[in-house]
């Protein structure tokens, strides 16, 4: 079953108080200070993690960090790495600009065929009228044959 | 006749997150900004920059962090600030470990006294043990 746990710096403990970098609207310097709770007290991880809605604390590189491959601090899960909605909105979009590009390059290359099947057909017919002998109808069909591998190869 | 418009910044930047972003796993969130109130400013539009230190390894392609919002409408429940919550920004970034810079702008917020945040790491990598900050600036419309 899938648990919510904060994983606190190694040295912490769930009573440890929280610090943060407050910006001081008079001077705009930030400093380092305790971090509130709701009620105005100094923020300690433990309360932080019943904010948060985590059952457990853990202590950076604890077994259950070893075992589910946590490799930082925050709220994690047995399942951490998983996609986000954002990386998946991402991923999606990153697909379909691929799927687009594959059906793009797919209607050039049938472009390109059926330019030359056409080419064909008028060489076989000018091989019938005599206009070009069988050896020239090979050298052209050859050449353009080269060119379609490497327009295919461009495209 | 009264017209409407920008009002300019009228504060200086605030850190909204810091040291909750210590070393934040990926795919995890940080712990909850302190309260950001907006019922007596009353500002309309809570724009962002998002610094990330140099990380120790290449971030992933596709590599996103994003900003949640973490209301409490009734001034005491706060939301549970999981990947259901409402997205302030989404920022994405290039697969390297070079330190980056980002603003965003144009988040509404709603005028309660009771708002937090949260960032969730979604680059591949671990974020630096320190460096990386959340700083905001709200503004509002005026009329003259």
């Amino acid at each position: 079953m899938m648990s919510r746990r904060l994983v606190i710096p190694v040295g912490s403990t769930a009573q440890t108080v929280i610090k943060h970098y407050k910006t001081n609207p008079a001077t705009g310097i930030d400093a380092l200070v305790d971090k509130l709770d709701d009620t105005g007290k100094p923020l300690t991880y433990e309360t932080a993690a019943r904010y948060a809605g985590c059952e457990f604390i853990e202590v950076f590189g604890s077994p259950w960090c070893v075992e589910n491959a946590i490799d930082g601090l925050g709220i994690c899960t047995e399942e951490s790495g998983q996609e986000s909605p954002a990386q998946r909105s991402t991923r999606e979009a990153r697909e379909a600009t691929q799927a687009a590009e594959a059906a793009t390059r797919a209607a050039q290359e049938a472009a390109v065929l059926a330019a030359s099947e056409k080419l064909d057909a008028l060489l076989v017919k000018l091989e019938q009228k005599s206009v070009l002998s069988k050896a020239e109808v090979n050298e052209v069909q050859a050449t353009l044959a080269a060119v379609v591998d490497v327009k295919g190869q461009v495209i | 006749m009264a017209t409407t418009g920008l009002k300019a910044y009228d504060q200086t930047v605030v850190t909204i997150l810091s040291t909750e972003l210590n070393s934040l796993a990926n795919g995890s969130f940080g712990t909850l900004s302190g309260v950001f109130d907006n019922s007596t400013l009353l500002a309309i539009w809570f724009d962002v920059e998002l610094v990330i230190a140099a990380q120790g390894s290449a971030r992933s392609a596709g590599a996103t962090v994003t900003l949640f919002m973490v209301p409490s409408l009734d001034g005491t429940n706060y939301t549970d600030a999981n990947a259901e919550d409402e997205i302030a920004y989404v920022f994405p970034l290039d697969a390297a470990t070079t330190a980056r810079r980002k603003v965003r702008r144009g988040f509404e917020v709603p005028p309660l006294s009771t708002v937090k945040w949260t960032l969730l790491n979604s680059t591949g990598q671990a974020f630096a043990a320190s460096g990386n900050t959340v700083k905001y600036r709200t503004r509002n419309l005026t009329t003259a």
